[in-house]
C-alpha cells in the first residue's frame, strides 16, 4: 500500500537521449494508473526509474512518503512484471514464484503459504512443477504476475505485460488484471501503448509524448476534454478529425470558418475564451461519432450542416465508417449502420457543434478544454473502503 | 520453436557417389582400418619387424602389473583432475570479468584468445623459457618477493613434487606436473570467449527481475548466469576430457621426450609412443591405447550422466 510521487523527474541517457524531459505525477494509494503514449515517448523509462532500474537524472521519486532516488530496487517494496515475462528458465513455476522470498530469507511455511495463495488466485496449481518452456504465453504471464503477487509489494509496476499475447487472451487477461486490482487493492502503475488497455484498466491515464506528460485524467475526461491536439488525436479510434481554419466574431457568437463552405457556430459557453482568438489560425476537432448523415442523424441541439463527397464506406455491422472529402478537408464520420451512403455520392451531413474542440494551430492547446492539465486522483478511490 | 518438416526423401543420382567416395576411402584407410587393426594387435606381440603373434590377453595382463604404465595412468588422471576444473573455473572467471562494462574489452578478449592461436610446439618452448628456474620469467617475477625472506623460487619442470612449501630447503614447491597444468590453463581463453558469448546472450530483463527479487551479485551468478552457462560448461568438460587424455607434445618437448623428472610428467600417450616406436612393442602399445580409449569413453559417459541432471538446456 503506497502512494508514488514524481517531482520534476528527468532522465537523460548516457549519450544524450533526453528520454524523459520533465514528469511530475502524484499516484494515490490503491490507484491504477496507466502510462500511455507512442513508441519511444519515455513510458518505460519513467516506470524503470520508479522501479530503480534506471538512475534518475534530476528530480525526486517518493514511494510511501520516502524518497527512493538512492534506494536499490530490491528495497523499494515494488514488484515488476516484464513484457517478456523474464521467468528464470531453469526453475520450475514453484521455484520461480518463491525465488524472491527465499532470497529474503522468509520462513519456509510462510513462503509455501504465499505461493499457494498466488497459485490459487491465478489458477497455477497444476503447473507448479513445470518449467517455463512447458507453458503457453498466457500461463507464463500468469506466473510472472504470481511472482509479483507473492512479494506482497506496496506497488506493482507493469511494462506492456500483455503485448506478447494474442488478441483474445489479451482481453481475458485485461479482465483478470482488473479483478486482481480490486482484490489486492494495491497501487498499480501500468505501461502500454494500447489505448484500449489504457481506457479499460486505468483509474487515471497519463498520456506521454516526446518525454513529456501531455495530460493526466480519468479515461472519460481524457476522451471528452483533451488538453491539446496530441491527446485529442491519440485517444479514440478512428482518430478525431481536424479541420484547418480561422475564428470569426459574428452576430450569433464565435464562428469557425474552414473554407469550402464549412462554418460552425461554436457554443456560447466558449465565446468569452475564443473572442480574443478571432482571426488567428485554429484547428477544429470533431470526433467521427459527432458527424452524422442528415437523414439518419439523432437530433443534436446545436448542429452545423455540411456537404461532402463520400470516398470510401466501411461497414462494421453495427455502424459505418464513412471517409469523406471536401475541398482541403479529409475526415471520417461514424454513421448509422443503415444510413444511405455510397462511395462517390455527395451527402448532407450534420456536425455536432456542442462537442467540437478548438485547438490553437500554433501550439496545439485546446482552447475549449474545461479541465486542468493534471487532475488529481478521484478522492473516493483514494480513501480506504 | 517449430521443427521444420523434412523435405521428402529423393534417391541421390549415381554421380553423387563421386563426391562421397574419396572421403569414405580416407575414413576407411586412415581411421576405421587403424582403429580395427589396433584392437586386433592389442592381442598380439608385434615388433613391426616380424609378423604379429597372437598372445591373447597377455598384453592387458602385463599392463595391469607394469609400474610405469600405472604411473602414467595415475599422472594422466591427476593431470586431468587438475587442469579441467581449474581451466573451467578460470575461464568462467575471465568471462565474468570481461562481461563487466569496462574499457578496452576488445583488447582483453583478443589477449586471452591469442594463446589458443600459438602452435603447440612454440608454446611449449616458450614455457620452457618462462619456467626456467635460473633466469625464467616466472622466477624473475617471484625473486623480489622471495629473496628478502630467504626463500627459493620453484624449480618447475625440474621438480617431481606437486605444490607446497619445502621448509627444510626453504623453497616454494611448484613441480613439473602442476607446470603442465599451468601451460594447459594458459590456453583456456578460447573457452572463456565461448562463455562470454553465452553470458552476453542472457536476456537483460532476467538480470533486472533478479535485482528486483533481491538477488546480490553472487545470487545472480549462481541462479541466472550459471544455469545459462551450464550446457556450454558440460560441452567444454567433455571436450577437455578427450583433449587432456591425449596431451603429448607439450610434456614430450619440455622434458626432451623423457616425461621426467622421475616420471613426474610421463603421461599415457608418451607411454604408448615409447612402446610403439622406441621399444617396438606395437601390440603392447595398442593394448594401452585401448585402455586409454576405454577411460575416455567412461569418463565422457559419466560427464553426460551428471550433465543430464544438472544442465539446463534452453529451447529444445
Ligand atoms: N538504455 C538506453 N540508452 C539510451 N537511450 C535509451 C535507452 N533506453 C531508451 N532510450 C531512448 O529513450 C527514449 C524513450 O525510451 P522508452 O523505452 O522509455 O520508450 P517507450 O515509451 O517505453 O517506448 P515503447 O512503447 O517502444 O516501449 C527512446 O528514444 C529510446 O530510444
Ligand atoms: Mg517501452
Amino acid at each position: 500500500m503506497a502512494d508514488v510521487v514524481l517531482k520534476h523527474v528527468r532522465k537523460v541517457y548516457p549519450g544524450g537521449v533526453d528520454a524523459v524531459k520533465e514528469a511530475s505525477l502524484e499516484i494515490a494509494d490503491r490507484e491504477f494508473v496507466v502510462l500511455v503514449g507512442p513508441s519511444g515517448c519515455g513510458k518505460s523509462t519513467t516506470l524503470r526509474m520508479i522501479a530503480g532500474l534506471e538512475e534518475i537524472s534530476a528530480g525526486t521519486i517518493a514511494i510511501d512518503g520516502r524518497v527512493v532516488n538512492d534506494v536499490p530496487p530490491k528495497d523499494r517494496d515494488i514488484a515488476m512484471v516484464f513484457q517478456n515475462y523474464a521467468l528464470y528458465p531453469h526453475m520450475t513455476v514453484q521455484e520461480n514464484l518463491s525465488f524472491g522470498l527465499r532470497l529474503r530469507k522468509l520462513p519456509q511455511e510462510q513462503i509455501d503459504a504465499r505461493v499457494r495463495e498466488a497459485a490459487q488466485i491465478l489458477g497455477l496449481h497444476d503447473l507448479l512443477q513445470r518449467t517455463p518452456k512447458a507453458l503457453s504465453g498466457g500461463q507464463r504471464q500468469r506466473v510472472a504476475l504470481g511472482r509479483a503477487i507473492v512479494r506482497q509489494p506496496a506497488a506493482f509496476l507493469f511494462d506492456e505485460p500483455l503485448s506478447n499475447l494474442d488478441a483474445k487472451l489479451r482481453v481475458e487477461m485485461r479482465v483478470e488484471l482488473n479483478k486482481l486490482h480490486q482484490r489486492l487493492a494495491t497501487t498499480m502503475i501500468y505501461v502500454t501503448h494500447d489505448q484500449i488497455e489504457a481506457m479499460t484498466l486505468g483509474d487515471r491515464i497519463v498520456i506521454m509524448s516526446a518525454g513529456e506528460i501531455q495530460q493526466v485524467a480519468s479515461p472519460l475526461v481524457l476522451y471528452d476534454e483533451p488538453y491539446n491536439a496530441f491527446v485529442a488525436g491519440f485517444i479514440g479510434t478512428p482518430a478525431m478529425n481536424f479541420f484547418e481554419g480561422t475564428l470569426e466574431n459574428a452576430a450569433q457568437g464565435v464562428v469557425f470558418v474552414g473554407g469550402s463552405g464549412l462554418r460552425v457556430n461554436l457554443p456560447d459557453e466558449f465565446a468569452a475564451r475564443l473572442k480574443d482568438h478571432a482571426g488567428s489560425a485554429v484547428r477544429l476537432g470533431l470526433r467521427p461519432e459527432h458527424i452524422a448523415e442528415r437523414t439518419s442523424a439523432r437530433p443534436w441541439p446545436q448542429a452545423a450542416s455540411y456537404r461532402a463527397r463520400v470516398e470510401v464506406v466501411e461497414s462494421l455491422g453495427n455502424e459505418q465508417l464513412v471517409y469523406l472529402a471536401e475541398g482541403p478537408h479529409r475526415f471520417v464520420a461514424k454513421v448509422d449502420a443503415h444510413a444511405p451512403v455510397a462511395a462517390g455520392q455527395q451527402i448532407e451531413l450534420l456536425l455536432n457543434a456542442a462537442r467540437a474542440h478548438v485547438f490553437d494551430a500554433a501550439d496545439g492547446r485546446n482552447l475549449t478544454c474545461r479541465v486542468e492539465r493534471h487532475l488529481p486522483a478521484a478522492s473516493e478511490k483514494a480513501a480506504p473502503a | 520453436m517449430s521443427t521444420p518438416s523434412a523435405p521428402p526423401y529423393r534417391r541421390p543420382p549415381p554421380r553423387a557417389w563421386a563426391f562421397v567416395v574419396p572421403w569414405l576411402l580416407g575414413l576407411l584407410v586412415f581411421t576405421l582400418y587403424p582403429f580395427a587393426a589396433s584392437f586386433a594387435y592389442s592381442f598380439t606381440e608385434y615388433s613391426v619387424l616380424r609378423p604379429p603373434e597372437p598372445v591373447g590377453l597377455a598384453n592387458y595382463a602385463e599392463l595391469s602389473g607394469d609400474p610405469i604404465f600405472l604411473r602414467a595412468l595415475y599422472n594422466t588422471l591427476l593431470f586431468a583432475a587438475l587442469s579441467i576444473p581449474v581451466g573451467v573455473l578460470i575461464a568462467v572467471g575471465l568471462a565474468k570479468a570481461l562481461h563487466a562494462p569496462i574499457r578496452g574489452t576488445t583488447f582483453y578478449r583478443a589477449a586471452i584468445y591469442v594463446p589458443h592461436l600459438v602452435p603447440t610446439v612454440a608454446s611449449a618452448i616458450l614455457w620452457m623459457w618462462m619456467l626456467n628456474p635460473d633466469n625464467g620469467l616466472l622466477t624473475s617475477v617471484m625473486r623480489p618477493f622471495l629473496d628478502p625472506l630467504g626463500w627459493k623460487a620453484p624449480s618447475f619442470m625440474q621438480d617431481d613434487r606437486l605444490v607446497g612449501l619445502d621448509f627444510k630447503n626453504r623453497q616454494v614447491i611448484f613441480g613439473a606436473l602442476p607446470s603442465l597444468v599451468l601451460l594447459s590453463v594458459w590456453g583456456c581463453g578460447q573457452m572463456a570467449i565461448v562463455y562470454l558469448a553465452k553470458l552476453q546472450d542472457v536476456p537483460q530483463d532476467l538480470y533486472e527481475a533478479a535485482r528486483l527479487d533481491g538477488a546480490g551479485s553472487w545470487d545472480v551468478f549462481r541462479h541466472v548466469e550459471l544455469p545459462q552457462l551450464s550446457p556450454v560448461i558440460l560441452f567444454n568438460v567433455v571436450m577437455a576430457i578427450i583433449g587432456t587424455f591425449q596431451v603429448f607434445a607439450e610434456p614430450y618437448i619440455m622434458t626432451g621426450g623423457q616425461g621426467g623428472p622421475n616420471y613426474a610428467t610421463y603421461l599415457l600417450p608418451m607411454f604408448i609412443y615409447d612402446h610403439a616406436f622406441d621399444y617396438h612393442r606395437m601390440g603392447y602399445a595398442c593394448a594401452a591405447s585401448w585402455i586409454l580409449f576405454g577411460l575416455i569413453a567412461l569418463l565422457t559417459l559419466i560427464a553426460f550422466r551428471i550433465g543430464q541432471r544438472r544442465v539446463y538446456y534452453a529451447g529444445a
